[in-house]
């Protein structure tokens, strides 16, 4: 269960880009984090993830990832759009990951880079942008934590490798686990939503599970919602 | 696979899905259909989208579930979606084309050459 309750966030203090955010996400969902460009989504997920330090309160699982303590750590993996390389293989990175994560599974690695088409013996250096890209990405679901954040995951990627995306989160949706995927590209993600979180200047105007929106709004078609909720024309 | 948007919601799809299959005869009586997580994987989806197929699909007795076992076709349900079928066919999809037609000043006789030949490949 992720919550916040007026969570602020400026990279500048005079202009915070999160304004009292109120938040509520209860767990075993994959919440599509949506909103305009520049409205705060990445943002968002570094702080929730400990990355940004916020203010308010917020806790993920009942703690402050502010105090970044080593079971909060254990407990989430941010998936940024963009993410540091280092110049070594997948395999060496997962050596050094592994044991940070008492839920690293190789079987989840071992899959996704096979399905992916990622050598794990290559140069992450030495890789195309969305090879690298589909590296990190196997590696962060590897991890197998408990609340796994995405941002923008299926950017840079080819059509079959959305697919096989989408099926490797689809096996690792349980009740236990909860994912955050903010996108733009709702088509590519939409099957995998249950949850829809829309993100405006003044704070989260919507998040709810996408039956309660059709109910409310007469249709779950996930943009429709978004551009009646976000005036665009 | 990608679905339609601006159409029906995403469970509703996979519950036509599923329908078809019966009514082509590639699911039979008694037989188990895949388990939630399979459905989810080969469809790409949410599990919880297809829990929503699953639970319209019981609650119209197209299938029954076994505890422990997970969920078959019922002995009705091949007439029960028949039933289904053809009133959705009666009531929606053809007084849609009839307006299309309509609007296109086109007589029945127009189309019924066309629509033998298409229903007989």
């Amino acid at each position: 269960m992720i919550k916040a309750h007026n969570l602020t966030y400026g990279y500048i203090q005079v202009q915070p880009v999160l304004k009292h955010i109120d938040l509520d996400m209860p767990a075993g969902h994959v919440y599509g984090l949506l909103g305009r460009n520049g409205i705060g989504k990445s943002t968002m997920l570094k702080v929730l993830s400990g990355a940004l330090i916020g203010q308010g309160d917020y806790t993920v699982d009942g703690r402050d990832p502010r105090r970044r303590e080593v079971e909060f750590q254990q407990s989430i993996r941010l998936i940024p759009e963009n993410e540091a390389l280092y110049d070594i293989t997948i395999q060496d990175y997962a050596r050094v990951t592994r044991p940070l994560y008492p839920t690293f599974s190789d079987e989840i690695l071992r899959q996704a880079l096979d399905e992916l088409h990622v050598p794990a013996d290559q140069k992450l250096t030495n890789m195309s942008l969305g090879q690298q890209k589909k590296a990190l990405i196997s590696l962060s679901l590897a991890c197998n934590t408990p609340y796994i954040l995405m941002d923008e995951p299926t950017n840079g990627m080819d059509i079959p490798s959305k697919s096989c995306f989408r099926k490797l989160v689809a096996n690792m949706i349980d009740e236990q686990r909860t994912i955050i995927i903010s996108t733009h590209q709702v088509d590519d993600l939409e099957g995998l939503i249950d949850y829809v979180t829309i993100m405006e200047n003044d704070g989260i105007i919507l998040s709810d599970s996408l039956e309660a929106i059709g109910q409310k709004y007469g249709t779950e078609d996930i943009k429709q919602v978004f551009c009646q909720l976000v005036n665009i024309e | 696979m990608e679905f339609q948007t601006n159409a029906q919601p995403i469970f509703m799809q996979i519950y036509d899905l599923i329908c078809d299959k019966v009514l082509r005869g590639e699911i039979k009586p008694d037989e188990q259909i895949p388990s939630v997580r399979e459905l989810a994987v080969e469809l790409e989806v949410n599990p919880n989208t297809i829990m929503r197929t699953i639970e319209r699909l019981l609650q119209q007795e197209i299938i029954y579930s076994k505890r422990g076992k997970g969920n078959f076709l019922t002995a009705d349900a091949l007439r029960i979606i028949t039933e289904v079928r053809t009133s959705r066919l009666l009531e929606e999809r053809l007084p849609a084309l009839a307006a299309e037609l309509q609007l296109l000043h086109y007589s029945p006789s127009d189309v019924k050459a066309r629509l033998e030949e298409l229903m007989k490949q």
